[in-house]
């Protein structure tokens, strides 16, 4: 296991080093000179000039790849086009936003998903499971700019349950402790006695939680349902029900653990685009995150900025799908690596 | 320690609180819900308007528009004198001014602020980049000595700028958040992180900055001038317009930046909420290429100028968003003439044009529509799209087309366009707009040459009255109206939406945005 795992990881470094070459070079293929944008209508040619070559803007390509490639091996992922502060600062500033979103939204999807698909493979024709899979049909087809408008419409001001978007009360200050805001308001009710940070958070994180939770939410229902169905019609099943064990055994303890392994690697897979695709949730929301700054970014021609952010979020997804792979064998003690 | 630091500043807005009671309008915390957040907080290095609305609240410079107005008046410097060559201005420091770390304001302090910014050698140039002094041609490159020679400290309540060449329109730049005087000893001990972190004279001081979140300011207590009434203001960002509106709505944000057509339907008739109009120093017009293309040829520029209902443009696609100007001036200014005469609407004058230059018809143009709202704009496609069919009347065949805003300019520098929509938002000098605009560099989109032009308005950089700049300003106005090196469009409008019960705020025709005298009913 050790061992597998310790290769895994070699693996991931020439595929970390393979993405941050192709998004290097994938850079000279978009129009737009990072140096005008950041100058803006007012700049001078001899000013843009002056920037490019500031950042090196004017060397070859090769030389450019080269000096950022023995940067990043010395964990330098430069400096943002944007305010000049450190690429790698900027992006752990903001990665607590979104992978507190992503966790909330798998758990939501992940919960429900599952619950969806085990009703609807259980009842299988009935209006039980017409009623989830047209839900994650639609799941999957809703663009989520729309969802997110029409829940902060519905839910925030129409019915005035949630806030329209932001972490925290906008008037509410609080020093940012872990970057992960229902646990620094966990937090701040020990040290402070303080409950209003945490239910603030919370408040705050449901809305868009639930809208990036839709898509995920309706394919673990569909994995679930066929990975269950399928399960169901296996002789052991048969066997259980016939030795007179209550339906919810059958279900829960029989079948549900058995497919549960096609479940976790769509959860896992699910996670891993979660965390990469949080940029419209995020925006709708107001959510400061990482898929927002990346989305200014690449409007920006902030290469650094977008080249490290990529790098980032690929390792993220990496070690996401490792962590399945290593789950795999927890789950199902016939797998050995 | 962070608790401690909470709990000091929630003491400090209490304590606002008390030490205002006096003043019945005082207190509040008022949200601004913007579309993006600042990239930095360090006037020198600010070039845009989401980093200046909330840096100019926190630092002042030497002059200052007088709120609401493009006049330009006395402000950490009491006054100012202007030597008789024109080539080094005096200022005279107040005295009373301390920085929100207790440091006092002085001649070191402004000496250190714009010097970082011009001199290359100076260990805090390394901070920037000092993106609009070097825009504005001030500090020396390898190719050409700057505008700014040197400034140099006098005694400790006057400092001297020192020019190499007399130019009157600068005066108008120290009154902008560029020349800001900014601290010294937070500036020297914070390095980078100054940008991060910064401390001014300014009536609101800086609490924190949450990237992508919000920037919280609370009001300095030690503040020299008019104190606010407001115990703060948070900066937050709502990146989507809808949401932003929502959220105004809703009472989450208490003012928002101004939203497009489209978002200002959204608010009219809320009974919560108001707008206040504000005019802009923000023209939009079309650049017509003079380098390559048919429109080298003089006539066929006047004949797109006869051939365009503006008027109806302006009612149909910009409506309260826009008014009707008739140079690249803004009207408000000084140096506008308003006695010179326009281009009419007429197909007929058009046509006649069109067949005086000779051109083979239909003459093919190529017109290049912004891609996105602008201030000076609020859609480029629609304008586009009247003016392609009224030029098909008089012989124009053409074809419109956009890009994504990075490739537009790339396309607009480089003159690949016969049309290209554009615009330009000024600072209350005309030079900013007749001499920037029309002479040599990127801003010249038209790439226009007329050497009695560019002597005129060189020219009315070195005289010192105003009405001898005016007198020379009128006579370089007639030769661009009668050139026609671009087709006028409008003025933008700007309606700034805002729940009723905030009251008292102002915002300067460059947008900037005064929230000294604002209040929140309660």
């Amino acid at each position: 296991m050790g061992r597998y795992i310790a290769k895994r990881f070699l693996l991931v470094i020439p595929t970390i080093l393979g993405v941050i070459t192709l998004v290097f070079f994938l850079r000279f293929l978009s129009p737009g000179d990072p140096a005008r944008l950041m100058l803006g209508e007012r700049a001078t040619p001899d000013a843009v000039r002056v920037l490019r070559a500031e950042w090196g803007l004017d060397r070859p390509k090769a030389e450019q790849y080269l000096v950022y490639m023995g940067k990043v091996l010395r964990l330098d992922l430069g400096r943002s086009y944007k305010n000049g502060d450190p690429v790698a600062q900027e992006i752990l500033t903001r990665f607590p936003a979104t992978v507190e979103l992503s966790v909330v939204s798998m758990v939501i999807a992940s919960v429900l998903g599952i619950l969806a698909g085990v009703v609807a493979a259980t009842r299988r024709n009935t209006v039980a499971d017409f009623v989830a899979m047209v839900g994650s049909l639609v799941g999957v087809s809703v663009p989520i700019f729309w969802l997110g408008l029409i829940l902060i419409i519905v839910f925030a001001v129409n019915l005035n349950l949630f806030p329209t978007g932001g972490r925290l009360d906008g008037r509410m200050l609080m020093v940012p402790i872990t970057g992960f805001y229902t646990l620094d308001g966990l937090l701040y009710i020990f040290r402070e006695h303080d409950f209003s940070y945490f239910l603030s958070a919370l408040h705050h994180i449901i809305l868009p939680a639930v809208a990036l939770a839709t898509v995920p939410l309706a394919v673990i229902a569909r994995v679930t349902r066929s990975a269950m169905l399928e399960i169901m019609g296996q002789d052991y099943i048969r066997t259980a029900r016939a030795k007179g064990l209550p339906e919810r055994t059958v279900i829960w303890s029989h079948a549900f653990r058995n497919a549960l392994l096609p479940v976790i690697t769509i959860i896992g897979i699910e996670f891993g685009y979660n965390l990469a695709g949080t940029v419209l949730t995020e925006t709708i929301f107001a959510w400061p995150g990482i898929g927002n700054w990346l989305y200014t970014a690449v409007l920006s021609r902030d290469y650094l900025a977008v080249q490290g952010g990529v790098a980032f979020v690929s390792i993220a997804f990496i070690l996401i799908n490792l962590l399945v792979d290593v789950m795999y064998a927890y789950v199902n003690p016939r797998i050995r690596y | 320690m962070k608790h401690k630091l909470m709990a000091a500043l929630c003491l400090v807005l209490a304590g606002g609180m008390t030490v205002l009671a006096a003043d019945s309008k005082a207190g509040g915390m008022l949200v601004f819900g913007k579309p993006k957040d600042a990239r930095v907080l360090d006037p020198g290095g600010i070039d845009e308007g989401n980093s200046s609305n909330v840096a100019s609240n926190m630092f002042e410079s030497l002059l200052a528009y007088k709120p609401g107005t493009t006049q330009v008046i006395p402000w950490l410097a009491k006054s100012y004198t202007v030597s008789k060559d024109n080539l080094e201005i005096t200022f005279h420091l107040r005295t009373d001014v301390k920085f929100h770390d207790g440091t006092t304001m002085d001649a070191d302090a402004v000496v250190f602020s714009l010097k970082r910014q011009n001199d290359k050698t100076n260990p805090f140039n390394q901070f920037g980049p000092w993106k609009y002094w070097s825009s504005k041609g001030w500090s020396a490159t390898d190719k050409a000595p700057g505008l700014v020679k040197d400034i140099v400290k006098l005694d400790n309540q006057t400092v001297k700028v020192i020019l190499n060449q007399p130019d009157q329109s600068i005066l108008y730049n120290f009154a902008l958040y560029f020349t800001a005087v900014v601290s010294p000893t937070a500036a020297q001990k914070l390095g980078a992180e100054f940008k991060n972190h910064p401390v001014g004279t300014g009536p609101f001081q800086f609490v924190e900055w949450v990237k992508d979140d919000h920037i919280a300011l609370k009001r300095f207590e030690g503040y020299w001038g008019v104190k606010p009434h407001l115990n703060g203001i948070i900066f937050k960002v709502f990146p989507d317009e809808q949401a932003r509106i929502l959220a105004l709505k809703k009472g989450e944000a208490d003012m928002i930046d101004p939203p497009g057509p489209e978002g200002l339907k959204a608010i009219e008739g809320d009974p919560n909420l108001k707008v206040q109009r504000v005019e802009l120093l923000s023209i939009g017009y079309l650049a017509l290429n003079c380098e390559t293309g048919p429109l080298v040829d003089k006539r066929l520029r006047q004949a797109l100028s006869y051939a365009v209902d503006r008027k109806a443009i302006l009612a149909s696609v910009y409506g309260k968003t826009g008014i009707a100007e008739k140079l690249p001036i803004p009207s408000l200014l000084w140096g506008y003439d308003k006695s010179i005469a326009d281009y009419e609407f007429s197909p007929a004058k058009a046509k006649a044009l069109v067949k005086a230059s000779g051109a083979k018809t239909p003459i093919k143009l190529n017109i290049m529509y912004l891609p996105a709202w602008r201030p000076y704009n609020p859609s480029g496609k629609r304008v586009a799209e009247i003016m392609q069919a009224e030029l098909k009347e008089v012989g124009f065949d053409a074809e419109i087309h956009t890009f994504e805003l990075g490739t537009y300019w790339d396309n607009l520098d480089a003159g690949k366009f016969d049309v290209a929509m554009t615009g330009w938002t000024g600072e209350g000098d005309p030079d900013d707009f007749l001499y920037n605009l029309f002479t040599e560099g990127y801003n010249n989109s038209s790439r226009w040459k007329n050497k009695e032009y560019v002597d005129l308005v060189t020219k009315a950089k070195f005289q010192s009255t105003i009405p001898e700049r005016s007198k020379l300003y009128y006579k370089a106005e007639k030769i661009l109206m009668q050139d026609a090196p671009i087709l006028m469009l409008a003025r933008g409008v700007q309606f700034r939406p805002m729940n009723k019960k905030v009251s008292g705020f102002v915002v300067s025709p460059t947008g900037l945005m005064d929230f000294v005298g604002v209040t929140m009913a309660k």
